[in-house]
C-alpha cells in the first residue's frame, strides 16, 4: 500500500487545504454572537485530517522497504469507474425523465449485457421487465412509497 | 416492570412478530447469497421502515442482522467462500465437513451455534445496557467528548489494516457530518446553495452507496475481469448421504458445548468493544477453539468444533455491538451505526436517554430480539434447503437486481432524485476507499458520532474555555484520554513493527 498511501496522503492534504483556505471561508461564517462560531469544529476536524494526511504521506515516503509493490488502482480500474460512473450518471437522470420503469429496465439490462448476459437474450430481457416492475410495486403497495 | 410487559406485549403483536420473521428471512437470504450481506440489506431497508411502527421498523432491522449472520455460513460451508466476512473462520472447517458428505450436519451446527451465542450475548446486553447508561447519564459534556475521542480511536485502530488510514476516515466521515445548519447559529455550513443539505447529509443514502452500491461496483469489476467463473456446490441432501452424516447427534452436541459457551464469552466481549466486530470474535473463537483441543491436529480438515466455534462467537457479537449504542449512543459496527439512522427516523436518540424516554420501545426491542433468535432457528432449520439453493444464483442476475434497489432505497428516504444522487456520489467514493483500504466503517461511524461529538465538543469549550485547568480535575476526562493516548502509542508501535516484518 505505499504508493497507494503516499498518493492518498498527498491528495488529502491537498483537498484539506484547499477547503480550509477556498472553501469553508466562502461557505462557513466566522463569527456568532454568543457561544463558538460556526467553523471551529468544521475547522478542527479539517486541520486534524490534514496534519493526518501529511503523516501518512511523510511516513509512507520514508519507508522504503516496500517500495516494489504494484499500485492498488491501475489504468484500467480507473477506466472501469470512469465508465462506472458515466453510466450511472446516465441511469439517473433516465429514471429522473422517464420514470423508475424505463430507467430501471435500462440499468438492468445494460449491467446484465456487460456481465456476458449476451449468451442469455430471453433472461435478460425478462429480468429487465420483471425486476423494476416488481420493486415498483411493492414499494408502492407495501411500503406507500411512490418512485419516479 | 410495567413497561418491560408492555414492551414484551408490543413485540408479540401478530404484525410484530410478521416483520421480526420477514428480517430473519431476509438476513439468511442475503448471507446466503455470495456477495451480499447483513449490513448492505440494512441500509437498503432502513428507509422501508419508515413506514412501520418504530418497533416494527427496529426489529426488522436487527432480525436481518441476526438472520443474515448466520446465513453466511451456508456458503462458507458449501462454496468454502464465506457469505458474509465474519463467517471466514466458519469455512475453515465447514467446507472440509461437507467434502466428507457432512455439509448438513455442519450447517445444522451452525445454525444452533449461531443462535446459542446469539441469544448469550443477548441475555447480557439485557442485564448490562440499562445500569451502564444510568452511568452514562452521570457524565457531563467533557467526558462524553472523552469517551467519544476514546470511541472514535479504537474504531479506527482495530477496524481496519491502519490505524493513520482509520483516523484519517473518522475525521474525514465527521467533518461530513457538519455539512448542514449550524446547531447554534441556523446558519448553513457547506452546503453549495443546495436547500436539500441544510438538514445536513442523510446518513441512508450515504450508507447504501458506501456499504451496498460501492461493493456490488467492485464485485461487478472482479466479475468482468475473471469473466465470471461458476461456484461449484457441493449437494448436501442427496438420499445416499446416512442419517447420521446429516444430524447433530446428542453426543456432538454435549460435545462442542465448552467451546460454544467459550466462544459466546468470546464474542460478547469482542462486541460490547466499539469496532473490533465479528470477524475478530469468529478467529478469536476458532482459536481458543484450537487451542484448548485435545486434537488440534484435527482443525482445518473438518472438525465440528470448528464450525461450532466459529459461528458462536461471531454471532455473540450481534447483540452485545449495541450495548455501547443504547448506553452510550456509540455504534459499535457499521450495523449498529446503520441503526441509529433508523432510530433518528423515528424520533428516537439512542443513548442512555433511551431507557428514560422510551423504557417501552427498549423493551420491546430486547423481547423482539428473543423473538428473532427463535426465529433465526425455526426459519434457518426449515428453509436450509431453499437458502441452500440460493448459492447458485447467478450474479448477473443478482447485481443488477441490488443496483435497482439501492436506488429504490435511497430514493425512498426523502423520497427525491437528490437523496440518490448523494447515494450514487457516495459509492464512487466507497470504491475507491475500499481500492485504497481505508476504512468506510470507520468512516460511517465517524460520520454517524459526528453530530453529537460536535455538540458535547462545543459545550465543553463553553464550560471550561476561561479555566482549563479544571478538566485535569475529572477522573473521567482523564482516564478516557490516557487511554487514547495509550491505544495510540500501541497501535503505532505495533504498525511499525509489522510493517519492519
Amino acid at each position: 500500500m505505499r504508493r497507494a498511501d503516499i498518493i492518498a496522503g498527498l491528495v488529502l492534504a491537498l483537498a484539506g487545504l484547499i477547503t480550509i483556505f477556498v472553501i469553508v471561508p466562502r461557505e462557513i461564517g466566522g463569527s456568532a454572537h454568543i457561544g463558538i462560531a460556526p467553523d471551529v469544529f468544521p475547522l478542527t476536524l479539517l486541520w486534524m485530517l490534514t496534519a493526518l494526511s501529511v503523516l501518512l504521506f511523510a511516513l509512507r515516503l520514508a519507508d522504503r522497504r516496500s517500495a516494489a509493490e504494484g499500485p492498488p488502482l491501475e489504468l484500467h480500474n480507473f477506466a472501469y469507474i470512469g465508465v462506472t460512473s458515466i453510466v450511472l450518471a446516465a441511469g439517473f437522470i433516465a429514471i429522473a425523465t422517464l420514470g423508475f420503469l424505463a430507467g430501471g429496465a435500462a440499468i438492468v439490462a445494460f449491467t446484465m449485457l456487460a456481465m456476458g448476459g449476451r449468451r442469455h437474450a430471453v433472461r435478460v430481457a425478462l429480468v429487465s421487465v420483471l425486476a423494476p416492475t416488481a420493486i415498483y410495486l411493492v414499494f408502492k403497495h407495501l411500503f406507500t412509497v411512490f418512485l419516479p | 416492570m410495567e413497561a418491560i410487559l408492555a414492551g414484551i406485549g408490543d413485540a408479540v403483536t401478530p404484525i410484530n412478530l410478521f416483520y421480526i420473521a420477514a428480517g430473519v428471512f431476509t438476513g439468511i437470504f442475503v448471507g446466503a447469497v455470495p456477495g451480499l450481506n447483513a449490513p448492505m440489506a440494512i441500509a437498503i431497508a432502513v428507509p422501508l421502515t419508515y413506514y412501520m411502527t418504530p418497533l416494527a421498523g427496529i426489529a426488522f432491522l436487527i432480525g436481518i442482522n441476526k438472520g443474515g449472520t448466520y446465513g453466511g455460513s451456508i456458503t462458507a460451508v458449501l462454496l468454502n467462500t464465506p457469505g458474509s466476512p465474519e463467517a471466514t473462520s466458519t469455512a475453515f472447517d465447514g467446507y472440509p465437513l461437507a467434502k466428507k458428505g457432512k455439509g448438513l450436519k455442519a450447517l445444522k451446527m451452525a445454525l444452533y451455534a449461531s443462535v446459542f451465542g446469539d441469544t448469550f450475548s443477548d441475555i447480557v446486553l439485557f442485564t448490562v445496557a440499562a445500569p451502564l447508561a444510568l452511568v452514562a447519564l452521570r457524565m457531563g459534556p467533557a467526558e462524553m467528548t472523552s469517551v467519544l475521542i476514546f470511541s472514535l480511536t479504537i474504531i479506527a485502530g482495530l477496524s481496519g489494516s491502519s490505524l493513520l488510514r482509520g483516523l484519517i476516515a473518522a475525521a474525514f466521515g465527521a467533518f461530513l457530518s457538519t455539512v448542514g445548519l449550524d446547531i447554534q447559529t441556523a446558519e448553513p455550513r457547506l452546503t453549495f446553495g443546495f436547500v436539500e443539505l441544510e438538514d445536513g447529509i442523510p446518513i441512508i443514502p450515504l450508507a447504501i452507496g458506501l456499504l451496498a452500491l460501492s461493493e456490488i461496483l467492485i464485485q461487478i469489476e472482479r466479475h468482468l475481469i475473471s469473466g465470471g467463473g461458476g461456484h461449484h456446490t457441493i449437494d448436501v441432501f442427496g438420499r445416499t448421504i446416512p442419517r447420521e452424516n446429516k444430524v447433530v447427534l446428542w453426543a456432538e452436541w454435549k460435545g462442542c458445548f465448552r467451546t460454544i459457551m467459550r466462544s459466546s464469552l468470546i464474542g460478547t466481549g469482542i462486541g460490547a468493544l466499539p469496532g473490533i466486530g465479528a470477524i475478530v470474535a469468529g478467529f478469536l473463537g476458532y482459536g481458543a477453539a484450537k487451542r484448548a483441543s485435545k486434537h488440534p491436529e484435527r482443525f482445518g480438515t473438518g472438525e465440528l468444533e470448528g464450525v461450532a466455534a466459529a459461528e458462536a462467537a461471531n454471532s455473540a457479537v450481534t447483540g452485545a455491538n449495541l450495548i455501547p449504542l443504547l448506553a452510550l449512543g456509540i455504534p459499535g459496527s457499521l450495523s449498529a451505526a446503520i441503526l441509529i439512522g433508523a432510530f433518528l427516523i423515528h424520533g428516537v436518540d439512542p443513548g442512555p436517554l433511551i431507557f428514560k424516554d422510551h423504557p417501552r420501545l427498549v423493551y420491546g426491542i430486547f423481547a423482539a430480539m428473543a423473538v428473532a433468535n427463535l426465529f433465526n432457528l425455526v426459519i434457518g432449520g426449515v428453509g436450509l434447503r431453499f437458502f441452500a439453493l440460493l448459492v447458485r444464483f447467478p450474479e448477473s442476475v443478482i447485481h443488477p437486481i441490488i443496483v435497482l434497489l439501492c436506488i429504490a432505497g435511497a430514493f425512498a428516504t426523502g423520497n427525491s432524485m437528490f437523496s440518490v444522487a448523494i447515494m450514487l456520489v457516495f459509492a464512487v467514493l466507497g470504491y475507491f476507499m475500499r481500492k485504497l483500504d481505508f476504512s468506510f466503517a470507520t468512516f460511517i461511524i465517524g460520520f454517524a458520532l459526528g453530530e453529537n461529538f460536535e455538540v458535547f465538543f462545543r459545550q465543553t469549550v463553553i464550560l471550561f474555555a476561561d479555566r482549563p485547568a479544571e478538566l485535569l480535575a475529572r477522573p473521567i476526562v482523564l482516564a478516557f484520554l490516557a487511554l487514547t493516548i495509550w491505544l495510540l502509542w500501541r497501535t503505532g508501535r505495533r504498525g511499525s513493527r509489522a510493517a519492519r516484518g
